[in-house]
């Protein structure tokens, strides 16, 4: 099956109109060419010709483009033939059902003139040596269009001049219906749309081909000319051509360039042009919307693949008569983002900002940074780059919403208190928009922390805890206090300083890195109780106290975190209590009670708290369930000191083959998000995250991405990440997140072994016990995620007394960029009393920002309220916010704390006094023995387990 | 508008395809209009390229006597293909005749969804 001819063209055409006289109408074009023949078109659709609108193919201008006249011809018939007996039309991959033709020939009127130039045609198909462009007059026809006509020889004495052009203009005369055409020429694959006179623009329309003031600077680029077309009309022909190209893309996967017809080269006076200028030179033409094809790859393939073309070219146009129906007509830009603001950035800290286009539009649109980013003003080492993801981004096509590009820039924060600015040149390619957008920047230093881990060594943390068999206190400060070294930020000192009756510092402040770490966790490893030993709080403190305050201790925040689980007990010794020190005290003070009140007695550490803008938890009585309160204690009061709010802090249990999703919100206002896993073995969990987009972070990802940073060690493992997240699109920031864990068997398997070999310590069946309980009910964990924000809460407590029947009151203010959360957040506490019993307590928005709740405190022991609260950031994004508070009532609590003045004495009768020192006193006394020898208690054994019970 | 050259070489009425380089729009644009050579593509350079280039490549059919010209004028340029070499090969696949028969025989579509053997069975 070989190329027509030119003869095979004009015979085709009217056989189709003769063999289909209903919905193809022949027109014999008035004129007859400059060697006399005569040419055919059609208007195929169903009926006589109406007012409906008209798409208008036109080929064969050019001589040398053979294969235009047979895509014409077979594009005819398919119409027809498909129409004729209602079927679809199948192009490759591609089919239209028959719906489509149905709609392309009932609703539209195609007019299709497959062969302009037959003398050109014939003398090419004829003749070899022939290669050139021209009718027989020497004219390139598609340059003797009206349409910014320039007067060169090829180009003919006038616009049409020729008597071939005049045809074409004959059919737009003739038939206002035509909205739409498409001039099909060959070759390099391209789908082209209006202008080819200049770039286009869509801001200035007085920059147009008919306005003299211009003349003799259009068709250059980037020269202050640009032609004006109207933006919904861009919009029509982008949206148009990109359909075209993903019709055509589907029949065989080939794609073809797109773009405006100028992309190609500078055209004057050509039919693409001439179809849309007809309107604007008089505007009671219709307006209609001009294209241009360039298929293949070269003019003359060899047939079998000219065959393959115009399957095609026949989908692109199908689809894109389809498409046009719809008349779509919307091109609207925004710049979202007037400046770059890089706020607040701290030293060393990489951000990235994106400059953000929002689109309304019939098509996709294409951004790039042209020029930029620079750098304006700024210290040296300052630097504004571009990123991994590229220069450029496309906004997909969204005529009924909106889509967005983004183009992303980074920053890195040079020295604390410096400035910096600079600009960066985006343009869009379709209406070659350009956009200078300002960048801005300060550096600020992120606060840092000295942080003294003060911990109780007396004789009782040998006691057992009442987590589980055989796990004493100690056990619980070993697997707590190492979390709080992992996740504390490289750059803050930590130091460590244990106590009995004497203060005993362990590891002076020390920066945190790699290698500090692990010296601090040898120090837990190595860390033994003193048995017999006493208590004094008010040592440790004063001692933690020297440290913090010398002179080489810079930080913003100073703090000690006191860990005890007895009360102040100096027996013999001659130490100072809390009360008695606590002038001394500057730092912040944080206290977490290892027991209940009754045991501990905690006023003076809760004052002492109190008065130094800390505040004390107690743990209560700890059995299975509260395996992570310690931990999470600690872990709390770490991220307050180190200027971290905890966004959730969900516990769970997970069983093999178990997947848990735990959302959590990040919203603008946060600078870092940190997602920690806590567990007794988290190397036994997969842990991942997903992104509000969908972008899974996993340990891969985390080691990937700079900013992204995966850490931990044998309690904890967490992803520290820099806000936003950018993996691809528009990255990654407010939205819910998802920490997605799940068992890893094999890693469950090592982790049985290893509790099996720790059976030599513990009873054998515990550990049995221990492996079923994890197989039956699951892994214990709590997922915590905190963030470096804008956005604060801080919860404080205050109490009428330590007695029960005492009213607790519960603040928590929420500030955003210092500035009071008002009139947009809830706060609520999750209540759990001394017997277990849960309860919701609702806070009040007492003034602007600030939120409170009171509660009696009625029973004996520790009550802890989860504070909860829930909000919409300035720009309405959701966040919420977490802390815990305990409060501890007692008989007794509102007795004088022990003081210099009752040392040896004990603090009287009830459940605060000293035992130990009450017993001992009495049974040297007359009367004591004569008690003693009355009740037959035998002085010797007394005497014996004072000893032993009190050291 | 092409002519064939005076020389007496076998090939010298042939059509090569040439690529001509110009270092700027205008330039190429002057060249476009002074000369109604048989130009196919304009070339740019690939604008992502942070060094913005205003060079451009034009893709032209040219005969031998055009070639000189474009070397006169010292634009930098490369020749390929023969084109009309590959054009006589093409010229055997055109149709003899008239299939239609001046429009009493009707052409076939061959893609109709509902048809089997769509292809080639004309
Ligand atoms: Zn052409």
């Amino acid at each position: 099956m070989p190329y027509l001819n030119v003869e095979e063209i004009e015979s085709a055409v009217i056989a189709l109109a003769a063999t289909y006289p209903g919905t193809c109408e022949l027109i014999t074009l008035p004129n007859l060419t400059v060697d006399g023949r005569t040419t055919n078109a059609m208007r195929i659709a169903l009926g006589a010709e109406d007012d409906r609108p008209a798409v208008f193919f036109v080929g064969g201008q050019h001589p040398a483009e053979w294969g235009s006249g047979d895509i014409c011809i077979s594009f005819a018939t398919d119409l027809l033939e498909a129409y004729a007996a209602n079927t679809g039309l199948t192009y490759g991959s591609q089919t239209y059902p028959a719906s489509v033709v149905r709609r392309v020939m009932e609703e539209c009127q195609t007019f299709i003139y497959p062969c302009v130039n037959p003398d050109g045609k014939n003398l090419s198909q004829s003749n070899p040596d022939v290669f050139q462009r021209h009718n027989s007059n020497g004219v390139d026809l598609n340059r003797n269009y009206d349409a910014h006509w320039l007067d060169i020889p090829a180009h003919g004495t006038a616009p049409f001049s020729e008597p071939e052009t005049q045809n074409v203009r004959f059919i737009f005369d003739s038939y206002p219906q035509i909205r739409w055409c498409i001039d099909i020429h060959c070759y390099t694959q391209l789908l082209y749309h209006n202008w080819g006179i200049d770039q286009n623009q869509i801001t200035t329309p007085a920059q147009n081909f008919l306005n003299p003031v211009f003349d003799g600077m259009r068709g250059i680029e980037d020269d202050g000319y640009s032609e004006y077309i109207r933006p919904e009309d861009l919009g029509t022909q982008c949206g148009l051509v990109e359909r075209m190209q993903s019709s055509l893309n589907a029949v065989r996967g080939i794609t073809y360039s797109t773009g405006q017809s100028f992309d190609l080269y500078v055209t004057r006076g050509t039919l693409t042009d001439y179809a849309y200028a007809r309107h604007w030179a008089d505007p009671s033409k219709t307006k209609t919307q001009g294209f241009l094809i360039e298929w293949g790859t070269e003019f003359q393939p060899p047939f079998a693949e000219m065959e393959n073309i115009i399957l095609d070219i026949s989908s692109a146009l199908l689809g894109f008569t389809d498409h046009a129906l719809d008349e779509c007509g919307i091109l609207d830009i925004e710049l979202e983002t007037m400046s770059l603001e890089f706020a607040s950035v701290p030293e060393g800290q990489t951000t990235y900002r994106a400059v953000t286009f929002r689109t309304t539009a019939c098509c996709s649109l294409d951004f790039e940074i042209v020029d930029g980013p620079s750098v304006t003003s700024g210290p040296a080492g300052t630097e504004f780059l571009t990123t991994l993801l590229g220069t450029s981004d496309t906004a997909p096509a969204a005529p009924d919403s909106f889509s967005h590009a983004h183009l992303w820039i980074s920053y890195t924060g040079t020295a604390a208190g410096d400035t910096a600015e600079g600009t960066v040149t985006v343009r869009c390619h379709q209406t070659n928009q350009e956009w200078d957008v300002d960048i801005t920047a300060d550096v600020i230093e992120r606060p840092s922390a000295a942080v003294m881990m003060v911990l109780d060594q007396s004789g009782s943390m040998r006691l057992d805890s009442g987590i589980g068999p055989g796990i004493s206190r100690e056990d619980v400060l070993k697997f707590s206090a190492p979390p709080v070294v992992e996740v504390i930020e490289d750059g803050n000192l930590l130091g460590i300083l244990q106590f009995d009756h004497d203060p005993h510092p362990i590891m002076g402040l020390t920066e945190m890195d790699v290698t500090s770490r692990g010296v601090a966790n040898d120090h837990f490893e190595d860390y033994a109780h003193n048995p017999g030993a006493r208590t004094s709080i008010g040592e440790a403190v004063v001692a933690a106290q020297d440290l913090l305050s010398d002179d080489s201790v810079t930080q913003d925040v100073k703090a000690m975190i006191v860990l005890t689980d007895g009360r102040e007990e100096h027996g013999s010794f001659d130490r100072r209590f809390i009360s008695e020190v606590g002038g001394s005290i500057n730092s912040n003070v944080f206290a977490i009670g290892l027991g209940t009140p009754d045991n501990l007695q905690p006023a003076a550490l809760e004052a002492l708290c109190a008065g130094n803008m800390g505040y004390m938890m107690m743990t209560g009585p700890l059995d299975a369930d509260a395996s992570f309160r310690l931990t999470k204690y600690y872990q709390q009061i770490l991220a307050g000191v180190t200027n971290n709010d905890i966004i959730v802090d969900p516990d769970g249990r997970i069983k093999p083959g178990q997947r848990h999703e735990i959302p959590f919100r990040i919203s603008e206002t946060d600078i870092t998000g940190d997602v920690l896993l806590l567990s007794p073995a988290p190397g036994v969990f997969k842990f991942s995250l997903i992104t509000p987009s969908g972008e899974i972070i996993d340990p891969g990802v985390a080691a990937a991405s700079p900013a992204i940073d995966l850490g931990g060690g044998e309690q904890v493992r967490f992803y520290r990440m820099q806000l936003p997240v950018v993996l691809g699109g528009a990255g990654d920031h407010e939205g819910v997140w998802r920490a997605v864990l799940e068992i890893d068997r094999k890693q469950l398997e090592k982790y049985f072994v290893t509790l099996k070999q720790r059976a030599d310590s513990v009873d054998f069946k515990d550990v049995e016990r221990i492996i079923k309980e994890i197989v039956t009910h699951g892994m214990r964990y709590s997922v915590m995620s905190r963030t470096w924000s804008n956005l604060n809460m801080s919860a404080s407590k205050s109490q009428t007394s330590f007695e029960p029947g005492a009213m607790m009151t519960l603040r928590a203010k929420l500030t955003e960029y210092s500035v009071p959360v008002e009139d947009r957040a809830n706060v609520v506490a999750e209540m759990t009393a001394p017997d277990g019993a849960l309860s919701v307590l609702q806070f009040y928005e007492t003034h602007p920002g600030i939120f409170e709740a009171e509660t009696d405190l009625m029973h004996t022991g520790v009550t802890s309220f989860r504070i909860m609260a829930k909000g919409k950031t300035l720009r309405g994004t959701p966040f919420t916010r977490e802390q815990t508070l305990t409060g501890s009532v007692w008989h007794g609590g509102d007795r004088p704390p022990p003081s210099g003045s009752n040392t040896g004495t004990g603090t009287g009768t009830g459940s605060g006094l000293d035992l130990c020192c009450l017993i001992n006193c009495f049974s040297q006394t007359d009367s004591g023995q004569r008690f003693l020898k009355k009740h037959e208690i035998d002085i010797c054994e007394l005497q014996k387990c004072l000893k032993e019970c009190c050291g | 508008m092409a002519k064939k050259a005076d020389s007496k070489s076998k090939d010298s009425g042939d059509f090569f395809k040439v690529m001509v380089h110009f270092k700027d729009h205008r330039s190429a644009r002057e060249f476009i209009e002074t000369y109604g050579f048989f130009l196919v593509h304009m070339h740019r350079l690939e604008k992502s390229s942070s060094e913005k280039s205003e060079a451009v490549t034009l893709e032209y059919f040219l005969t031998k006597a055009e070639i000189n010209t474009v070397n006169k004028l010292g634009l930098e340029h490369e020749v390929q293909e023969n084109m009309s070499k590959i054009g006589r090969l093409r010229q055997k696949e055109v149709g003899k005749g008239d299939r239609f028969k001046g429009g009493k025989i009707a052409p076939k579509s061959k893609n109709l969804s509902t048809r089997d053997d769509k292809r080639g069975d004309q």
